[in-house]
């Protein structure tokens, strides 16, 4: 191995990103924290990983309860170590959605996931409750119920007519350049909010930064955004009114919407054009809706007082730390190696 | 080597060295007429008030190398460090144009083909579609980028109006070709001024094919391919080069650095680019399936 990198972390328990900008192909773990002790807990002491592995693996030292002693090395298969390039992107498989919940926020059921809080996936071939114009849509997944469910930022319970029957479902890896167009998708799309000029709405994808995903945009407030809905958009009832088409507002507050999770995707702009009072926008659902342009919003200029909101190239070299190589609390030295290949 | 064609519209702007990280743009927003005459009382009229938008792009570096052996240079019969200087000279353009692509493919706004028949979402391009981004680009005032191609006395040609250029993927030739309207180049009524990665044209939009076009991997609702066709009026998007480090060469010769036998060499590039769309109602992204 010819080259090593180290530093340390506390870990808080969460899973999270180390930038190694070389490509390195080794990974390891050690606990500073607990070496010596012989408590009763069977903390991670030692943990390791290849970039030959596949996706989340690792091995594993844990403590022996009650001793100062390393447990058997074992063996994880997630939320271990995953070595990142968004350059070369992976692909990931294709999973069969077994159904989906028409409530809010929707909870997609497909046997062994193995989706992460902060993944990007897209859906595909939807069928049942009008939720064929969801396919083709990328959603951030904002909670993991268990290993056959995931949840979605959307409400079911009023843009979708009856359960998801069916279809598959896909993880990806967003383009790394930020601040992405992201769809409204959300079926109570767009609420006048009380306020004059203002609106609120929800998207698909979380758009600030997470320690959990790469490729989160970086809306914020004080960015301007174009809203951008179709003219088929305007044509279902109850319907956004067609003025609010290409206008530009301003954003003043970057939510999590309903409260779901701390993964923000609702925002809420100022808008510079008066607008008239309006009902709810709805997302157009079922098969007679199935061929749309999606309305979205998308960056067009930065906060006029401070350099925060550039278009960046969010492209990531590094590892994944996941959560079943760490234990909170505990001080850990990395080490990072790379080699050259015979 | 594949036609670079992302950056082929985009507007040059420097960065001037120890100016910082992030080159800030300003477009001045349009003034209200002022249609009411003024009027016999000599009052003054209240001032518009000026407004702009602020763009910034963020440069970034980029570089790679490659590493040859004492033993590869003195072994192989190829002059394997010219091959090298070579092939990494395509890989900084080709870099720097996946780069503007990828972008482009992120932050253009879109819109999804709908008029085709082949059932996805979205469906193969029709001329309808390319029709709805026209009407688009020419109400928010995007100029097109070339001038019209008159019509002359040669069997077999037409003219071309004056257009916005295209950028696609080259496996969309086949649905480009199948638009209605579609006129290849040959023929144009002149070769004249015509790039060489141009395939034809359709109304007012003349297309550009290459094997780097964007491409969105199973990402149409029946889980097929989406093509990205960026359509582009004059000055919709910028790529920003730094000053001094737009693109090296770097060379260093065998026992340089930790190198005590003589064994190892390198050369590479690095540049510093950043890439922004000025004005998003100036690009669209035409998305598409193929459907031949």
């Amino acid at each position: 191995m010819a080259t090593i990198l180290t530093g340390s972390f506390v870990s808080d328990g969460t899973q999270f990103n180390l930038a190694l900008r070389s490509g390195y192909d080794m990974f390891q773990l050690v606990n500073i924290t607990d070496v010596g002790s012989a408590a009763a807990n069977t903390n991670v002491m030692r943990a390791w990983g290849s970039s030959s592995m596949p996706d989340g693996s690792a091995y594993l030292n844990l403590k022996t309860s009650g001793a100062a002693t390393l447990a058997l090395e074992s063996m994880i298969t997630t939320a271990g170590f995953t070595f990142w390039d968004s350059g070369n992107p992976p692909t990931f498989a294709v999973n069969t959605v077994i159904g989906g919940t028409a409530a809010s926020p929707v909870v997609i059921n497909v046997t062994a996931h193995g989706y992460a809080v902060g993944d990007t996936v897209i859906f595909k071939n939807l069928t049942g409750g009008g939720s064929q114009s969801l396919s083709g849509l990328q959603f951030t997944v904002i909670a993991v119920g268990d290993a056959d469910h995931f949840t979605i930022p959307f409400d079911g319970a009023v843009g979708l007519t009856g359960a998801i029957t069916g279809g598959s479902v896909t993880k990806i890896i967003p383009n790394p350049f930020a601040p992405r167009n992201i769809v409204i998708g959300q079926t109570a799309l767009a609420t006048l909010n009380g306020v004059a000029n203002q609106l609120t709405f929800n998207l698909n994808e979380a758009i600030l930064n997470g320690t959990t995903n790469l490729m989160f945009g970086t809306y914020s407030v004080g960015a301007k955004l174009r809203l951008n809905i179709p003219t088929s958009f305007n044509t279902t009832t109850p319907f956004l009114p067609t003025t609010i088409n290409s206008l530009i507002g301003t954003i003043t507050a970057v939510t999590a919407q309903g409260g779901y999770n701390s993964f923000a995707n609702q925002v809420t702009v100022q808008l510079s054009t008066p607008i008239a009072a309006s009902t709810l926008l709805q997302y157009p659902v079922g098969a007679a809706n199935f061929r749309r342009s999606y309305p979205f919003v998308s960056d067009i200029a930065e906060v006029s007082t401070i350099l925060t909101e550039a278009e960046d190239n969010k492209g990531f070299l590094g590892i994944t730390v996941g959560t079943g190589v760490q234990t909170t609390g505990k001080l850990y030295q990395w080490f990072a190696r790379k080699g050259y290949s015979l | 080597m594949p036609d670079l064609i992302h950056k082929t519209m985009a507007m040059k702007k420097r960065l001037p060295d120890r100016s910082g990280q992030t080159l800030r743009m300003r477009r001045y927003n349009n003034l209200q007429t002022a249609t009411v005459p003024l009027g016999p009382s000599g009052v003054t009229p209240p001032p518009q008030t000026l407004s702009a938008l602020d763009i910034d792009a963020k440069v970034e570096w980029y570089g790679s190398y490659v590493l040859i052996t004492d033993q590869v240079t003195l072994i192989n019969e190829d002059p394997v460090l010219n091959e090298a200087a070579s092939l990494l000279a395509q890989s900084l353009r080709e870099t720097e144009d996946s780069l503007t692509r990828n972008m482009l493919q992120a932050t253009a706004g879109f819109i999804n083909c709908t008029g085709g028949t082949d059932a996805d979402n979205p469906t193969e391009m029709t001329y309808n579609d390319i029709q709805g981004v026209i009407r688009s680009l020419v109400t928010a005032n995007a100029k097109r980028i070339t001038e019209t191609i008159e019509g002359e006395n040669k069997y077999g040609t037409g003219p071309v109006r004056q257009a916005f250029f295209a950028m696609s993927h080259s496996n969309l030739i086949p649905n480009i070709e199948n638009v209605a309207n579609f006129i290849p180049v040959a023929q144009y009524p002149s070769q004249m001024n015509i790039l060489q990665a141009e395939w034809g044209s359709v109304s007012n939009v003349r297309f550009l094919v290459s094997s780097l076009g964007s491409i969105s991997t199973g990402a149409s609702a029946l889980g097929a391919d989406v093509y990205n066709t960026f359509i582009s009026g004059q000055e919709s998007y910028a790529c920003i080069d730094l000053d001094g480090a737009s693109a090296s060469f770097i060379y260093r010769p065998l026992g340089y650095g930790d190198d005590p036998l003589l064994q190892r060499q390198t050369a590479g590039f690095k540049f510093a680019e950043a890439q922004r769309i000025l004005n998003d109602a100036w690009i669209i992204n035409l998305r598409s399936t193929l459907s031949l």
